[in-house]
Formats: structure tokens, sequence, C-alpha cells
């Protein structure tokens, strides 16, 4: 493909090493794909829902919630949009239209109100720091070179040289002189603080003069230009050295012992089980590899995002946006996401808000742009099929009764007769107790009257089954729903890692393979898919712990198992196929992630339906304390 | 230690020059970011013939950002807490790198001048100030003769 053959350049960086350039080129390849998938998704930003059907095929409504997932350079245009309207209606710049929406907060009907009903235009516009007079299409003149040594910045204290001139900038409307340097400086601070209201700096008195983004490009161009002079410095930065992957590859610079590595990559496809250690071990660099890389990628997005002052303030001027309206719009949780998503309202006419549909049970889950799922009411990662007010309660519940759970079970025993709690503050082993006065030992919790004559009792015997109902046994269930979120909670975690790690050396094989990129998708999607249902799984036993027993309840379970038994169908799978034959079994993952995904609707259709039934809605609520 | 910029360097040597009536600001010889500040209380004021000890430093990345001031000396006044600490826009949002040492300190004392109640740091001194000024006022002259006179 044609984008390897640009990397040619690059390979001559490490003409003297196969393994190397072969894990280069694998990286490129990664790299361009998840550039042509950040692309697709902002080319094609549609409306979705939270829930896949409008009813569920039993017919309940579902109530789903629709939305856009967006990022932010689309959120900028959004905003440019907005400004472009605002500025042919009131004929007025358009940095100057964006100062006046961000000094009016966004509200555009008290800006239109205000602005049409004031007396005089130039004064309203002079109260918001904006310069009445039109700009003149060129903003160039704003570049002053100055030469007399009488000349000084204020900021940095600095004159021109008789030799060398030095650049000074400023706003149109003052024409406060500031040298470019201190000026982009000031920017960048302002810039870093988030600030998107910026005043001249003067102060004697004090400049209450606004930047407009028109004046903010001709300096953020300037020192674009003026930092491009070592550019060829940037460019060799991009391609990595020879040392640099060594290091990558976590590997010193001795030459055998990279050699040696590149051998045994080339060996593997000859035979395929031999020195498994060694695979591992590959694995392991590999996936440092490709982790170094997204780190890498990571970084070089956000020094694009740092490139230019006038992107990074329209980067905060887009966040600030969605900031100032938080029921619209919600950032990704998860880290590193910069992603957003915005709510367009519901399928169905019965409910007017996010507090509604809450109300009612469901789960507004969404996705962001990179496909992570979130609930946009909670802002936790995705926990259907818990209701939000389920995962405040069970978490809180984790939390006190886990205490109160290891302090009973560390700090006390039941009496063997009466069940009833007794903490052991002191004293001998003799026990009574206070509530039916049984003598007993502490240690075996057998009757008293045999321990006389240095009866000894340091062998453990079973427990009577206790009947009646202890505190005891009231946390047992409890702690059978605990236990088995605890369980998925573990699983997804370790799939999670494994299969993370399993995903480069299956990109590693596909290379050699010599298939597209596109038909290794499905490892990913099945590792996804996967990870989800782990997910609902777990947050399914918080959900039955609050349920009531009733009918639903049943199907729910049924619907549950259904759902298990394909998780530990698929998961099994990954564990049974080695790497290398990944490929060729495509079609039983795609087969048993897809029933698995069947399965998955279904269980969640069933927790919806469950509360078609007012009393187990009631009871359930009840149960939460809700109303 | 990094070289001095040159904008600190011209506004200690203009302190010295020129100083500013009623205060005074010494840089410490080992380190030249931190002044030692005297303010006189200005006249008509409760603080009128206190002298109040204030510490300035400059940070790494003054003059894009505001100095650090704080008053050594105890006052009590609305805008300043008991750690010495004070609210004052200029040092906070309204910093404006063109401003100086200089003007900072004006404005401090001109805060000394008209405190500002409605917009407290230390909140007891400010519900005094609002709900019995009198008092508030003998108390302000009361911790000025006490803390505050050489």
């Amino acid at each position: 493909m044609s984008d390897s053959e640009e990397y040619e350049g690059s390979y001559e960086y490490d003409n003297s090493d196969e393994g190397s350039s072969l894990e280069f080129s694998d990286v490129d390849y990664g790299d361009d794909n998840s550039l042509n998938e950040l692309e697709h998704e902002d080319t094609h930003a549609k409306v979705m829902f939270s829930f896949p059907t409008s009813t569920t095929s039993s017919g309940i409504p579902t109530h789903r919630m629709k939305y856009q997932a967006l990022c932010i350079d689309e959120i900028q245009k959004c905003i440019e949009q907005k400004v472009k309207e605002l500025s042919d209606l009131l004929q007025l710049d358009i940095g100057k239209c964006l100062v006046l929406l961000l000094t009016y907060g966004w509200n555009e009907h008290k800006l239109l109100d205000d602005y049409v009903n004031c007396k005089e235009q130039s004064n309203l516009l002079l109260e918001h720091g904006i310069y009445d007079k039109a700009f003149p299409s060129n903003l160039n003149c704003l570049l002053t070179k100055e030469t007399g040594e009488e000349v000084i910045c204020s900021i940095c204290c600095c004159s021109p040289e008789p030799s060398e001139p030095m650049s000074f900038f400023s706003l149109f409307g003052c024409r406060h002189k500031f040298c470019t340097d201190c000026y982009s400086h000031y920017i960048q601070t302002k810039n870093e603080g988030s600030q998107v209201i910026i005043d001249c700096p003067f102060s004697d008195p004090k400049c209450t003069l606004k930047v407009t983004t028109l004046e903010l490009n001709v300096l953020s161009d300037f020192i674009e230009e003026s930092i491009k002079q070592p550019k060829e410095n940037i460019t060799q930065a991009k391609l990595i050295s020879e040392d640099e992957i060594k290091q990558l590859y976590n590997l010193s610079s001795d030459e055998e012992q990279f050699d040696s590595n590149g051998n045994v990559i080339n060996q593997f496809d000859d035979d395929k089980e031999e020195n498994e250690r060694e695979v591992t071990s590959i694995n392991d660099i590999v996936y440092d590899f490709h982790k170094a890389m997204l780190k890498r990628e990571r970084e070089e997005l956000d020094s694009k995002r740092n490139r230019t002052i006038l992107s990074k303030y329209w980067y905060n001027v887009s966040n600030q946006y969605c900031m100032t309206q938080v029921k619209r719009f919600k950032h990704c949780p998860y880290p590193d996401c910069e992603s957003v998503v915005e709510f367009l309202g519901f399928d169905s006419d019965n409910i007017a808000s996010i507090e509604e549909q809450i109300s009612l049970l469901l789960i507004p889950l969404v996705r962001c742009g990179r496909k992570h799922q979130f609930c946009f009411a909670c802002m936790e990662v995705s926990h259907a099929p818990c209701p939000c007010k389920v995962v405040e309660k069970w978490k809180q519940k984790c939390e006190d009764d886990s205490e109160t759970l290891n302090w009973i079970q560390s700090n006390t025993k039941d009496c063997p007769k009466c069940h009833s709690i007794i903490e052991k503050n002191g004293g001998c082993n003799h026990m009574s107790c206070t509530a039916c006065n049984y003598q007993f030992c502490w240690l075996c919790l057998g009757d008293w009257s045999s321990h006389t004559n240095n009866y000894r009792c340091d062998q453990y015997k079973g427990n009577d089954s206790l009947d009646g109902d202890s505190v005891r046994a009231s946390l047992e269930r409890y702690m059978f729903y605990f236990d088995h979120f605890n369980n998925q909670r573990i699983s997804h975690d370790k799939d999670r890692e494994i299969l993370e790690k399993f995903e480069s050396r299956i990109r590693e094989l596909q290379i050699k393979a010599g298939v597209s990129w596109i038909e290794t998708v499905f490892y990913k999607e099945c590792v996804t898919a996967l990870l989800e249902c782990r997910q609902i799984l777990k947050w399914s036993y918080a959900f039955l712990f609050y349920v009531p027993k009733c009918r639903g309840k049943q199907l729910v379970e049924a619907a549950q198992w259904q759902l298990s038994d394909k998780v530990e169908r698929l998961s099994k799978l990954f564990a049974d196929t080695p790497a290398s034959e990944v490929l060729a079994c495509k079609k039983s993952f795609l087969y048993i992630k897809s029933s698995m995904i069947v399965a998955q609707e279904k269980f969640l259709e069933t927790c919806i339906d469950i509360f078609a039934d007012p009393t187990t809605m009631i009871s359930f609520k009840r149960r939460l304390n809700i109303t | 230690m990094s070289t001095l910029p040159k904008r600190i360097i011209r506004e200690t040597e203009r302190l010295i020059s020129d100083p500013v009536p009623d205060i005074t600001a010494t840089p410490h010889e080992d380190n030249l970011r931190y002044f030692d500040v005297s303010l006189k209380g200005p006249a008509g004021s409760p603080y009128e013939n206190g002298v109040f000890k204030l510490e300035l430093f400059l940070p790494d990345d003054y003059p894009m950002t505001a100095p650090k001031v704080r008053f050594l000396t105890r006052i009590y006044h609305p805008n300043i807490d008991r750690l010495g600490r004070i609210c004052l826009d200029v040092l906070k949002n309204n910093w404006s790198p063109a401003l100086q040492i200089r003007t900072i300190l004006l404005s401090i004392q001109a805060l000394l001048s008209s405190p500002n109640p409605d917009d407290p740091l230390a909140n007891e001194v400010a519900q005094e100030w609002k709900g019995n000024h009198a008092k508030a006022i003998a108390t302000a002259k009361e911790w000025t003769e006490k803390y505050a006179t050489p």
C-alpha cells in the first residue's frame, strides 16, 4: 500500500535491522488506521439513540434519548457558524461578535435585545470592550517594527537595539503596543488558564478592550512564521532515530541482543510452537512498543492542540461553550478523551427531560466519537442494566457494608444458641451470653461445661448450621450478589489486560499474513463487545440485589444466564485460540459474538420490561428509598 | 539560579531611585525576587501612624502572573485575613503584566483607605465592619497601635 512506501525513507534509518523495520511498518500502519477512524467518525456525525429500539420486543416503550457524538473541532465549527450568522445580522466583524457572545455568556437572546434596544450601539460595544469602528480587511497594521530606543515594551522592559528593530503588536482599537514575544506569552498564559475573555494588557489606566480572534489571528500567524525558521528541526524530530527505537523496545544499545530478537521474530513463522517464553517476551515488547506509540500519538495530538495560540484559544472557547450548556453537552468521562456528546431530545413525546427518564428507571446510555460508552445522566462508565439510583445506592452499600461486614466478621461471633452477635471486649474465653445466658467457650463455641479439667479446644469443628435469622444471614444475601459483582469486575479487568495485549499481537500477525487491516477489525470488535457484556453482567448483580421477588425477576435471571453463558463461551474461545490461529477462526468469533449481542439485547430488554408491572416498580423504588 | 529578567532589574532600580511616598520595598540580597516591604497606614484611615510590614515575592513567570504579597504585621481589615493574605482584584483576576510592584503596593495602600466589607476575606471582621462600624474602627486603631507602631 502507498503508506508504507512513504515510510521507505525511514527504513534507511535502521537499514541494518530487519526486525525493527518490520515493527516500524506495523506501527505506522496502525497510526494511519486510527487517523482514518477519526476522520470517518468526524464526517459522519449523525443522530444516535440510547437504546437500539423504541420499544422492547414485548412492546414496552424505552423512551430513548437522541444524541450526537461530536469532537471539539465540530463544536468550534458550530460556534463559527453561529458567530457568522450574528455577524451578518448585526453587520459587525466576526471577532467582535464572538467577544459579545462570550461576554453575554452565550445568551444570544439577551444580546440581541440589548443591541436592538440600546440608544447608542457604539456605547454598548465599548462597554463590552469592543472597538466600535469597523476593522480594516487587512489587520497586518497591528504588527509594527520599532527601532527607536525610546520605544519600550512595558512588560519585559526591553527596547530595540539600534541595529535590530523589534516587533510590536497592539489591538486595533487602542494601539497599546507590547512586543510580540510578551504579547504571545500573555495570550498563552490566558490560554493555559482557560480564559476566553482577554483584555489588552495595558493597565495605566486599565484598558478594557478585548482581544478578538481576528487580531489574535495576526499575532498567531506572526509567531508561527517566526518559529518556522528552525523548521528542519521539527521534521527531524518526527522521524524516530535508531536509538530511540531501541529505547522503545526497552533494549540496551547492545547490538547482539537486538539482532537475536529480530531473529526470533523471523523464526516465529517457521516453528510456531517453539520457545513460548520468548514469544511471550516478544509479545510484551510489541505491547510496550505499541503503548509507547500510543503515548507518542497523544503527545503529538497535544502539541497539535498547542500549536498556535489561536487554535488553543478556539479550543478553550469550544470547551467553554459546552460548559455553559451542561444539560446539552457532556464531555466523555474517559481519561484522555476529549469527545463531546450532544443531547438532542427524546424519540417519544412522553418524556421531556433526563430527570424524567431517570425516574422511569431508564438509562441514557451514550457512546462518544471514540466509542466510549457512558451514562449521560450520572457520567459513570456504562452501568446498564442498573438505573443510576441503583448504582449510587450500591456503591454506598458496598462502602458501608464492607466495613461493617469486615468488622463483624473479624470481631464478633454468634452466640451458638440464640445467634446474638457478640463482641469479646476482653477477659477469658469463658463467655456467657447476655441474651440467653448460655455459657460457652469463645474459641470452640462449645458448651463451657465440657471445658473443665484442662479440656483443650484448639481443633476446628464444623459450625452448626444456623437456623433463625441472624444479621449474618441477612448479610449473606448481599454477599452473594457482591461476590458475583466482584467476580465479574475482576474478570472484566483481567480480560481487558490480556486481550489488549493480544490485540497488538494480532496486528503484527496481520502484517505477516499480508491481509488488510480490515480483516482484523473483528477481533477488536469482539474484545470490546465481550468487555461491555462483562460490564453489563457485573452491574446486573447489583440490579438483581434490589429487584424484589416477582415473575419478572425470574425472566431477568433466565436472560442473565443466557448472556453469561455466551460471555463465557466467547471468553473461552479467546483463551483457547492461539494468536496465530485467530485470523483463521474469524467465523467462530463472529458467530459467538453475534449470539452474545442478541442475548445482551434480550437481557437489557427484560430488565426494562420488568417495570411494566407497577407493583414491581413500586417495591423496587421502595427498596431504594425513592418515590 | 537563572538570571534576573530585565524587567525585574528595572523595577528594582526605580523602586530605589524613585521610591513611592510612604512605601519602601527592598530586595533580599540572596534572593532578588523577594522583597521586604514596609507601608505607612494612609492618613485619615484607622491605620494612620502605623507601619506595616509585608513580604512580596515575584514568581518565576512574573510578570505574566501577579506577585505574591502578604502582610506580616497583624492588621484588622475585612479584606486581609489573620495569615496576612490579601483579597485584592489586581492580585488575582485583574492582574495584568503591565502592572508593577509599585502599582500593586499603591493598590494595597488604597485598600487600607477604603476597605470593601462586601467582598470579605476575614468574615468576622467584615461582619463587625458592617454591623458595628464604630467598634470595628476602634479595634482597627487598637491593633494598629498594638502591632504596627514602631
